[in-house]
């Protein structure tokens, strides 16, 4: 009979832990971190790559983007507003300009979330090796701006960070 | 050592106070390494012959509680967080000038004798005059190009720390 009741004392507080994390688990900023990662993994590619692969990595990225983006990446001599419909062919320019390159998300921190709005920021380490061979690694403080449209969160801005102002 | 001391150290009993000690040795180690002894590893050749790529060292975090950083400390900035970070030395502070001629590093008009940068470097780069609460700091290495380099000036809030060794 004691054991019984100690069991029910021990299933409440371990049902009550999990209702408390549960709860305060910050949802709408996990899907915003999911979305960033999933982004920066569609950006990574290599030479093996085949059309059907990137078809579908430009539809994943697609997906990802809101219908206008505004994208400022001086490191990579980008600064542009990027169109959904237009994503095919900059993708298709950037493969055939860099044989691979891998996007790596560090330190990613929502800094703040205001359904349907989230600026967020993240140290993106990325791996390039153009079509000569010659690497052009950079580490970029990158900011993001995103804004949930039709339940999906979608990349309105991606602009980097001046850490160091020359 | 006896046998069972050896024992005893490898296979201990699992008792109440050897949970609690080993708790008080966790939670210190995660407050030391997390937040005063940041553990990094170097990667790329900036701060070349000072430290090079994959090398390891510790950022020391409190080294910049009640002071600034000042030339010529080595120091490391923090990017969007603290698991990247630039590693540089600082070179001046805010409202000097720096200008660098033909690879010469010259603060406030005046030539700096800088005995850890080695090779030769043609950097030319225009005076600039750092800003109120923001220090100077460049790579060691600087017979790669200027171009290729990361430096400049950076807001003190971005100073994590100073590697350990």
């Amino acid at each position: 009979m004691v054991t019984k009741k100690y069991l029910a004392v021990v299933l409440a507080l371990v049902g009550a832990g999990v209702i408390l994390l549960l709860l305060s688990v910050d949802w709408e900023a996990r899907a915003v971190k999911k979305q960033l990662r999933a982004l920066a993994r569609e950006m990574t590619w290599s030479p093996g790559e085949n059309e059907l692969e990137f078809a579908l990595r430009v539809r994943h990225v697609q997906e990802k983007i809101s219908p206008s983006c505004q994208v400022d990446i001086p490191s990579y001599n980008v600064s542009q507003t990027v169109l959904q419909k237009d994503i095919p062919a900059y993708l298709s320019i950037a493969r055939s300009y860099y044989r691979n390159l891998s996007v790596d998300l560090k330190d990613l921190k929502i800094e703040s979330i205001q359904v349907p709005r989230a600026h967020a920021v993240a140290t993106a380490y990325v791996k390039a090796t153009d079509a000569y061979d010659k690497k052009n690694d950079h580490a970029l403080a990158l900011e993001f701006n995103l804004q949930k449209i039709e339940k999906k969160w979608l990349v309105t801005d991606a602009k980097e960070m001046q850490v160091l102002e020359k | 050592m006896t046998d069972t001391a050896v024992k005893n150290f490898f296979f201990p009993k699992i008792t109440k106070r050897y949970l609690l000690r080993v708790g008080i040795v966790a939670v210190t180690a995660f407050i030391i390494f997390k937040f005063v002894f940041i553990p990094f590893r170097i990667q790329g050749e900036s701060m070349a012959p000072t430290y090079v790529t994959g090398s390891f060292n510790f950022c020391f975090a409190l080294r910049y509680i009640f002071s600034k950083p000042m030339p010529p400390d080595v120091v490391l900035v923090r990017m969007a967080g603290q698991e990247v970070m630039l590693l540089k030395r600082v070179v001046a502070t805010e409202g000097r000038s720096v200008e660098f001629k033909e690879g010469r590093l010259f603060v406030d008009g005046k030539q700096i004798n800088e005995p850890y940068v080695s090779g030769k470097s043609d950097w030319n780069v225009p005076l600039t005059v750092v800003k109120p609460g923001h220090v100077y700091v460049v790579g060691d290495n600087r017979s790669m190009p200027a171009k290729g380099h990361a430096f400049g000036q950076t807001s003190l809030n971005r100073i994590a720390g100073t590697p350990l060794w």
